[in-house]
């Protein structure tokens, strides 16, 4: 009789604890797309770096600003219509995969070089590519290396978690020349070290290098290396297998992209989205056509993405055109038409 | 009076109120909820891994690597970033995590104690400064220190360009570097000898220690023990056909070759640790020292013993007793400290996982599996550490 009550009361509790557990499934289970967690939240949450000018960088004043938050900037215009809506996260480059695995970010925008890899294995699927980089090296001023190959023997220094890592020691294997690497968690410690004179080299994004050398107290210090290295094709990524959320950051990549080939920007959108004749035109700026639905977005997002951040071209003359201390050339970043890698699919 | 008494057959206690029973579903409810836990979580980890398509596996591990690591071998064999797998890299990693911790705990321990002798000493000077390094030392963020020691000390020796050497050594920002017995290309690996070496002296030192308390008679247990580690590598070197060379820096273009060279990353995070760690053993040194009843100092002095001699042979030996199990506490956090390794850029086992978990893809694997070696480290020196204090703690007879 005891015994009896003993195990009913013991198997109702273990009722209870499957009913927990199943509660646990639900909760993981959730079949939504992140887009709807993200409307539902009323903000986006966006993944950057936080330190390399020009792409990503936190001031002193604590804004955040850069090519890469720009197009974060972007996608809160194409979900909210409103480019303030979105937080982001600084995320070191060894922690960026985990921050989209966990669910920390909705999307991250982080000079992230896109491989077959990371693509694959890492569970991230990535967005187009929104500035084509190649890895490049560089030295103090008075450094004796010419070329890269001038540093076998030399001491190279790189932040963790990033392709850089295996590039330079394949670069060094294949010409059968010994380097050492020494790698830590972010690049303002490389700097660091650098600066001290640990190490002959620093090695990044060619991107990266020239923010680095033209931000730095004393530019002419510092000496980029001509040579590129590896292909470094940059580009957003979200969590894999979330296809509506992948459009939404796509597209407003995209919109970018094409705002530049049609000529609408920031300046000019406010009157082609009211009266223009431009049937393209009036597919992008959701006049006709119902392309921002099937994304589950408003059929006019590309005109809000351009009124917020301008076209591709504004975003890079903006971040790191002429007219900044960066000063980089477009080259594969031009558009098509004037040589460049740049191309957008048509909105229609 | 009847209405008193209390028929057991027509009313039973309900479960709800018998405290024996009461107490045993305490414990399965307990159980229940801990398994239902467990499980929530473990569910959690496998339906994030199948919602992207991951699945949790140790695959990698065999596969080439192909990055860096500064420096370390794996427990003596030579790591080579072209051919060489995870495997073989995270070993590079656990021999240089276990080369800092070894190093460390030994170094800490000297130094704590000397500084814990120095807090009680009557000079007013000597245990005012003991004083402030302890204070400071304990009450700052050891990752703050570990940045301080690397970028404001380490690194501001001369680079090596400017560097003249001295007895054949370079002493530079890229390290110190000194003429070495270095492992010939092809020799066998003579790590395994050098480690059969310590604890053969120790073996040999521990016996006759053990012969001296039981005979009372004095044995030069020390310099039995450095004899005998001696007499090992020498053996060692040549039965397995001089695996060693005399190797000598030589300078390049950049920075030296050849020799034994100590990185700016090992040295910055040693001292870090030691000096860190140094803080807390101080006071456990000075507690378990003033624990030993006065009486203790005063028979010792009446029978004519002086103040180093009393310390010696009478006060540290009881107060190691008390001394031990904090010790241990140390020894385990001066462990999982070095894993702050990161932030200066030494290639512990950390790092090196993060950096797999990186160019792999499989970081929650490597998490997994660092947090499988801190563990174990952590275990082994704890059962050390116990089974030295069961072996010494005072039996009563």
């Amino acid at each position: 009789m005891k015994h009896k009550k003993l195990v009913i009361g013991a198997l109702a509790l273990a009722g209870i604890a499957t009913s927990v557990a199943h509660f646990g499934f639900g909760v993981a289970q959730g079949n939504t797309s992140r887009l709807d967690t993200v409307k539902k939240r009323g903000k986006l949450i966006c993944g950057v770096n936080a330190t390399v000018p020009g792409f990503g960088f936190l001031d002193s004043s604590g804004k955040f600003s850069g090519f890469d938050v720009d197009f974060c900037r972007g996608v809160a215009a194409a979900v909210f219509g409103d480019a303030s809506k979105v937080d982001f996260v600084s995320l070191t480059a060894a922690a960026r995969f985990t921050a989209i695995q966990s669910g920390e970010v909705d999307v991250v925008f982080r000079n992230t070089t896109m491989t077959s890899s990371r693509d694959g294995d890492v569970g991230v699927d990535f967005g187009p590519v929104n500035f084509y980089d190649g890895q490049g090296v560089m030295v103090k001023a008075n450094s004796p290396a010419k070329r890269i190959l001038d540093l076998a023997g030399a001491t190279i220094c790189t932040n963790q978690g990033t392709t850089t890592e295996q590039n330079i020691n394949d670069y060094f294997r294949q010409r059968k020349q010994q380097i050492k690497v020494v790698t830590y968690q972010d690049f303002n410690l490389v700097m660091a070290a650098f600066d001290q004179g640990r190490c002959d080299a620093v090695t990044t994004d060619a991107s990266g290098l020239a923010s680095r050398k033209a931000t730095s107290a004393d530019p002419d210090n510092y000496r980029i290396l001509g040579e590129i290295i590896s292909k470094e094709p940059l580009a957003p990524f979200v969590a894999q297998n979330d296809s509506k959320w992948r459009d939404v950051v796509a597209w407003t990549v995209y919109a970018t992209i094409y705002a530049e080939e049609i000529e609408v920007n920031s300046r000019n959108i406010a009157e082609s989205r009211k009266n223009t004749t431009d049937p393209a035109l009036r597919r992008f700026v959701g006049l006709e056509g119902t392309s921002g639905k099937g994304f589950g977005l408003s059929p006019d997002f590309a005109a809000d993405v351009i009124q917020a951040i301008g076209n591709y071209k504004e975003i890079y003359d903006r971040n790191l055109g002429p007219k900044t201390k960066l000063n980089i050339p477009r080259r594969l970043n031009a558009n098509y038409e004037q040589g460049g890698l740049m191309y957008s699919p048509p909105f229609r | 009076m009847s209405d008193f008494t209390v028929n057991a057959e027509q009313a039973p206690v309900p479960f709800y109120r018998d405290v024996k029973k009461l107490a045993v579903i305490a414990q399965v409810v307990f159980l229940l909820v801990v398994l239902a836990g467990i499980f929530i979580l473990i569910n959690n980890v496998n339906l994030g891994l199948k919602k992207q398509n991951l699945s949790f596996g140790f695959d990698f591990l065999p596969q080439t690597a192909g990055f860096q690591v500064a420096e370390g071998t794996a427990f003596g064999v030579p790591y080579d970033s072209g051919s060489d797998n995870y495997i073989k890299v995270i070993l590079v990693g656990l021999y240089n995590t276990l080369r800092i911790a070894i190093v460390g705990m030994v170094l800490a321990t000297l130094l704590g104690v000397l500084v814990g002798i120095a807090r009680l000493s009557s000079n007013w000077l000597l245990n005012r400064v003991a004083l402030v390094y302890v204070e400071i030392l304990r009450n700052t963020p050891l990752l703050v220190q570990l940045v301080v020691w690397y970028f404001i000390v380490v690194l501001q020796l001369p680079p090596i360009k400017e560097v003249e050497p001295v007895l054949g050594m370079y002493l530079s920002n890229s390290g110190l570097a000194i003429p070495w017995m270095v492992q010939k290309p092809d020799g066998i690996n003579f790590f395994p000898v050098t480690i059969l070496a310590v604890a053969a002296g120790l073996a040999v030192f521990a016996f006759f220690v053990q012969q001296r308390n039981k005979s009372g008679k004095p044995v030069p247990a020390g310099q039995f023990g450095f004899l005998t580690w001696v007499a090992v590598l020498v053996l060692g070197f040549f039965a397995l056909g001089q695996p060693l060379e005399y190797g000598v820096p030589i300078r390049g273009n950049f920075g030296v070759n050849g020799g034994l060279t100590v990185s700016p990353e090992f040295t910055a995070l040693l001292v870090g640790l030691v000096v860190y760690t140094s803080s807390f053993i101080a006071e456990i040194t000075r507690a378990g020292i003033q624990s030993v009843n006065k009486g203790q100092w005063e028979a010792a002095r009446a029978v004519g013993l002086g103040y180093s001699e009393t310390l010696q042979l009478i006060i540290l030996p009881q107060a190691l007793r008390v001394m031990i199990p904090p010790l241990g506490n140390q020894y385990l956090n001066l462990t999982k400290n070095s894993s702050l390794a990161v932030a200066i850029g030494y290639s512990d086992v950390l790092n090196v996982l993060n950096t797999s978990g990186n160019q792999s893809g499989q970081n929650l694997q490597t998490m997994v599996i660092a947090g499988g070696i801190y563990l174990v480290l952590s275990l082994t020196i704890a059962t050390l550490v116990n089974a030295y204090n069961r072996a010494t703690k005072f039996k009563t007879r």
